[in-house]
């Protein structure tokens, strides 16, 4: 890939411009929190020094990445719900955050976890189905049947305000 | 842009959080390899101590062996094992293991005991969850002690006996007609943490 000769720090510099924001956004959207994304996006930073594996393509790094975030911020699910814990839920309040953007964000946010990565992953990041079935070790079949079920739940919540194409 | 794009994209990585991650990775990555380096630096005068215990024990050995050669040696029940992957090839069953433990936890040491007996103890720093499984139906949890409270559960169709004392419950014992388990902490667990930890075995 060309990338070899960067060292550490540039490497993680160089993926934290390039794949850091879909990393963020995927975690904040299984935790509904930017302090857990942001602790997940750094351990799969670690992770990635840690394992230094090799890639066809910027893609095929993409895709591992998404992995393993995926995978670390299912375990922060699990163990919440394993200690009674419920993980806080923040909605940005900031002034370019409009009042749709909150309202869209709690109809996703009250969807369980596992509507909400393939959500991220197929409106936000424009993967195919069969994409997403590798990025989260799921069936192609799942994954639409996923797409499906939680374009429903979200038509039900958003009304007029839906925009899920199909 | 759909109102979930819109919204999305306004959750970004900031200047601030970029610094703050590239600290904390570096700060983790070298924690790891300070730790590495610190086994092997130790590894060189370890050596040299081992070598002169030996020297030392060669030269006084024949006064060792003559004072005791009614002792019996007894080997030591107690194997450590590599890891949970090795520990499922070493006993004679087909080992199940807890895949649910408290927040905080983590495998600390796998142990075959006597050859029948698998143990992993779980760890968060200031406390141990010792987890046992062996074939037979006896208590197998190595607790004698008394407790104030005992109380007889069912998990997964199985009766479990849970011993504690009122902040809490030390140990899980319990037998499926083939295997014995149980659950061991220092601290007290919660009832329902002891439920979660058995319904999850694997």
């Amino acid at each position: 890939m060309g990338l070899e000769s960067l060292s550490g720090d540039d490497l993680v510099k160089e993926i934290i411009e390039s794949e850091g924001n879909a990393i963020y956004r995927l975690a904040y959207s299984y935790l509904k929190n930017t302090h857990d994304a942001e602790d997940v996006l750094q351990d799969t930073l670690v992770q990635f020094l840690k394992t230094k594996p090799e890639f066809e393509s910027k893609e095929h790094r993409k895709a591992w990445l998404l992995r393993v975030a995926s995978n670390l911020s299912k375990n922060r699910l699990k163990l919440a719900y394993r200690n009674f814990s419920v993980l806080d839920e923040e909605i940005p309040t900031t002034q370019d955050f409009t009042e749709e953007d909150s309202e869209v964000l709690r109809a996703v946010h009250s969807l369980p976890a596992k509507y909400r990565d393939v959500i991220y992953l197929f409106y936000y990041e424009g993967y195919h189905t069969e994409e997403i079935a590798g990025i989260l070790n799921k069936r192609d079949a799942t994954v639409r049947s996923l797409l499906s079920r939680a374009r429903k739940k979200l038509k039900t919540t958003l009304k007029e305000a839906y925009d899920f194409h199909e | 842009m759909s109102n979930y794009k819109d919204a999305l994209t306004k959750i970004y990585i900031s200047k601030d959080m970029e610094e703050r991650i590239m600290r904390e990775v570096k700060n983790n990555v070298v924690e790891t390899k300070k730790e590495r380096t610190i086994g092997r630096k130790w590894m060189l005068p370890a050596g040299l101590v081992a070598c002169a215990a030996l020297t030392l024990g060669v030269l006084v050995l024949p006064k060792v062996t003559k004072d005791s050669e009614d002792q019996v040696q007894i080997p030591n029940p107690i194997v450590e094992i590599e890891d949970i992957k090795s520990l499922k090839e070493s006993v004679p069953f087909s080992l199940k293991v807890l895949t649910v433990v408290p927040e905080g936890y983590e495998v600390s040491d796998t142990s075959l005991i006597a050859g029948t007996l698998a143990q992993i103890i779980y760890s968060n720093g200031s406390n141990d969850i010792t987890y046992r499984m062996a074939e037979g139906t006896e208590d197998i949890s190595g607790d004698y002690n008394t407790y104030e409270n005992t109380k007889e559960i069912t998990v997964n169709g199985q009766d479990v006996l849970l011993k504690g004392n009122k902040d809490g419950y030390q140990v899980a014992s319990w037998t499926d007609g083939t295997n014995a388990y149980s659950i061991k902490s220092n601290s007290p667990l919660e009832e329902e943490q002891m439920i979660q930890s058995i319904e999850e075995i694997q």
